[in-house]
């Protein structure tokens, strides 16, 4: 799907389902804000529309990326997590859980993505359920979940981290790769510099006579020296934090199935 | 640095999802959809070039151009968020760094932004940020809710202040997603505190923005890159013996230009005027300066106040200065911001009570003020938009009220307006009426290229405020010259500045931006310099010699900001560093 209509969708999905009144005419939607949300919204009625022709021709915000509304909605989204109970068409009584997870590397670049993992809740082993799934309320045996939902959760990370696992280290080698350019000039650059401040000495020597100046200038060289060493160090530190790589795997929603 | 060390692998559940299952809690069914899909939809933006780039090229409030995209798409995609915005005066190199900032945020790729700019130009990027961006930035310098540097997530501070001890070790204890440094050739000497600072605080990207990266010679370029990417250009030495001709380093070696080009163009972005020009039309500054000869009675009303002021100021301490100053520029502004001024002299007892009887009955015998008789002639024979800048509200109600009484449809804006109110006075000024009547609050953040006449009535004493009122009208995307009326009447301070400062650097004719490289170090405070050489004058040939050599130095200031701007070209002249040629080169 289109990045616009996914936020088409997207959008018209969270207020319906937030059960904000909503209406549209000609490509422009007007939804009355709640009191309770007016503040966070900074507004009592939404105007927008889709599409870029029309909010040329009415007075009305435009959504699609970038845009203000788009940007409360997705944040008032993302921190809503989720347990939904639903079941398969024909169940047989098997429980599993999956878990929603957002996964997320970022350094001097990124990249996200959603994954979802099936855990049998009692077998405690990677299960995948490909059937379509109505919400369903049903009873579970609390005992079975308190003593099963850490343990389910840690063989979902493993499968997790076992998907993730090419992302992952294509993620890690780009970056390590990038800080090793750069950890490389950088290094090299003070290096050099050293280098020059040592055979500024010896020119020094070939260069004099006067015992004393030379030891005197071989000492301000040491000095230089000795300073360039420890700017070398505390840049040193910026760079690995620079290239500090983020590894999290946010569980972020959670379906129990009745299968 | 070892992988471990390197990686930070985090397993959060910051919903408490499982503590929810393991108590067998359901929660919000409505709302799983909703999540997976804004997760979905955020993974989407943050992969693509530049999420925010259709929202830019249709936000009607703010033009934004194809270069400045391309710039930005240029520094996120190809030079790892981190760039020296080299573009030549007056191409929005601000919007650039607007542009980058807002695309971070909005993908949750940076939440800690950090801008460091010279003071005078701290208020523009507050209210450019605000106005263009919806970025609300904390200014450390005159911002009430300023606290604490690691307590704002979007802060502004100067670079001067930066660097006072206290804050330097507090910036350097908080890690920065993004960290902008606006006239970064401030930065160009490595020995300073300036220097060090930025070379020392934790950052992921840095933007650093300069027109003028190279001012006297090219270590000042080579310092620069290196807080890009330290070691980028080898030593010092080595770099000055490959691409540099002599001594002094003024001279670059054509034999390793282009070598020299390829290395610059991975962390250098760069558009000339020229290469605009295709879709720019830039537009020119016309200025109309009026200074006036006063009435009888007017001449007589502002020498009293002003004798009443020097008298006070003589006796004075130094805690009257700023009153007094006010009640001066108060003076030259109208008549009824001259009674203003009385009112608040006799409050202060600057002026008993007979003294101010007698003043204001010289000026009650003044009909009309001679700018606005003159201003009217200029009105009445031009039907298109004015824009009428006065630094205070009862000018405004003057003027407002005897051109509302002349028949004219006005728009009044000024700070006392709430948001919704401002947008109606522009509203109305783009559709409906033929002039507004602004404060200086008018100046900040809005946008009025519809109009291409603009009016100081009274004259701002700082520079950088005349910039930041013309450049509401004067902008690239602005379809007409601009007409720049300026008013004083002779013998008022407001006339010297006029005629023996602003006249002798053409400040109402320089080019977009230009202003900034000759004001950018001044701290607000020559104003003061100016009253203060008027107050300490005993004659109107002592005022003009002073002023003529404020002038003179002005003047001087402009030259060396010339020849700097000349040595920047030159040293990149034939560098193809443009992001639109970039994308060209790459088939896009």
């Amino acid at each position: 799907m289109e990045p616009e209509n996914k936020i088409r969708e997207f959008v018209i999905s969270f207020f319906s389902i937030s059960k904000f009144q909503i209406s549209e005419k000609s490509g422009v939607y007007t939804v009355l804000v709640p009191e309770i949300n007016q503040n966070y919204f900074q507004k009592s009625k939404l105007v927008f529309t889709f599409d870029e022709k029309v909010s040329n021709e009415v007075n009305c915000d435009l959504i699609i990326p970038g845009s203000k509304i788009l940007f409360q909605i997705m944040t008032l989204c993302s921190n809503k997590g989720s347990i939904v109970k639903k079941r398969t068409k024909y169940p047989t009584g098997i429980i599993v859980v999956r878990y929603h997870f957002f996964v997320h590397f970022s350094s001097t670049s990124n990249t996200s993505k959603l994954f979802s993992v099936d855990v049998d809740l009692q077998k405690l082993q990677i299960t995948n359920i490909v059937d379509d799934l109505t919400e369903y309320d049903f009873a579970i045996d609390p005992k079975s979940l308190l003593e099963n939902v850490t343990k389910s959760y840690i063989v979902a990370l493993d499968d997790l981290k076992e998907k993730t696992d090419a992302l992952k280290t294509d993620f890690i080698n780009a970056n390590q790769s990038q800080y090793q350019n750069d950890y490389k000039i950088f290094v090299t650059k003070f290096d050099d510099e050293i280098r020059e401040l040592d055979n500024s000495i010896n020119e020094k020597e070939k260069t004099s006579d006067d015992l004393e100046k030379i030891k005197k200038y071989r000492f301000m060289i040491m000095d230089k020296i000795t300073d360039l060493e420890k700017e070398k160090n505390e840049l040193l530190g910026n760079l690995e934090k620079k290239y500090k790589i983020n590894l999290n795997y946010n569980l972020i929603a959670c379906e129990l199935i009745l299968s | 640095m070892t992988d471990t060390e390197n990686i930070r692998i985090q397993y959060p559940d910051k919903f408490g999802i499982k503590e929810k299952l393991r108590n067998n809690l359901e929660h919000n069914p409505e709302f799983l959809e909703l999540t997976l899909k804004s997760h979905e939809l955020l993974s989407l933006l943050q992969n693509q070039k530049l999420a925010i780039t259709e929202s830019l090229r249709v936000n009607k409030n703010v033009s934004i151009f194809e270069h400045q995209i391309r710039a930005a798409q240029r520094v996120k995609n190809d030079l790892g968020g981190s760039a020296l915005l080299s573009d030549e005066v007056g191409l929005g190199k601000t919007v650039e760094a607007g542009i980058i900032i807002k695309e971070f945020l909005m993908t949750s790729l940076a939440k800690k932004v950090l801008i460091l700019a010279p003071p005078s130009l701290l208020l523009q990027w507050q209210d450019e940020m605000i106005s263009k961006f919806n970025l609300d930035f904390v200014s450390q310098k005159g911002d009430s809710r300023f606290t604490s540097v690691s307590s704002h997530n979007l802060l502004l501070m100067s670079h001067s202040s930066a660097v006072f001890p206290n804050y330097s070790e507090a910036l350097k204890n908080i890690f920065w997603d993004i960290i902008v440094v606006d006239e970064a050739h401030s930065m160009k000497n490595s020995q300073t505190h300036k220097h060090k600072l930025v070379q020392n605080l934790s950052k992921r990207h840095l933007l650093l923005l300069s027109a003028t990266p190279v001012q006297n010679n090219l270590s000042e370029l080579y310092n620069i890159v290196e807080l890009l990417r330290p070691g980028y250009l080898g030593t010092w030495n080595q770099f000055k013996e490959k691409y540099t001709l002599d001594d002094s380093s003024r001279r670059l070696n054509p034999l390793y230009r282009e070598e020299l080009q390829e290395i610059l163009s991975k962390v250098v972005v760069r558009t000339t005027r020229k290469e605009v020009g295709q879709y720019i039309d830039f537009k020119e500054r016309i200025p109309h300066t009026n200074i006036l000869e006063p009435t009888e009675k007017e001449s007589l009303l502002y020498r009293q106040i002003t004798d009443c002021i020097r008298e006070a100021y003589d006796a004075s301490e130094d805690s009257n200065f700023l009153a007094l100053m006010t009640y001066q520029r108060l003076a030259a502004s109208s008549t009824r911001c001259s009674k203003r001024a009385l009112y608040k002299m006799k409050m202060n007892k600057v002026i008993d009570g007979q003294k101010y009887d007698s003043l204001i009955s010289i000026a009650d015998q003044i009909p009309i003020d001679s700018k606005l008789l003159d201003l009217m002639k200029i009105i009445s024979s031009d039907k298109s938009k004015f824009l009428i800048f006065t630094e205070f509200y009862a000018t405004q109600d003057y003027v407002v009220e005897y051109l509302k009484e002349h028949g004219y449809s006005v728009a009044v804006f000024n700070g006392k307006l709430s948001v919704d109110e401002r947008s109606e006075s522009v509203r109305n000024f783009k559709n409906k009426c033929q002039i507004m009547v602004s404060t200086g609050a008018g100046g900040e953040g809005q946008n009025f290229q519809f109009c291409h006449n603009v009016v100081n009535y009274d004259l701002p004493w700082n520079p950088m405020k005349v910039e930041q009122k013309i450049g509401r009208v004067h902008r690239i995307g602005q379809t007409s010259d601009v007409n720049i009326y300026n008013y004083a009447i002779h013998g008022t301070i407001e006339a010297y500045i006029l005629e023996l400062l602003y006249e002798k650097i053409q400040l109402f004719t320089m080019v977009l931006g230009e202003m900034d490289l000759i004001f950018e170090d001044s701290e607000d405070n020559s104003s003061q310099t100016w009253f203060k050489e008027f107050m300490d004058s005993k004659s109107e040939s002592e005022i003009k010699n002073k002023f003529s050599s404020l002038g003179d130095s002005l003047k001087n200031q402009k030259e060396v900001a010339e020849v700097v701007k000349n040595f920047s070209s030159d040293v990149f002249q034939n560098f193809n560093l443009s992001a639109i040629k970039g994308e060209d080169d790459n088939g896009a």
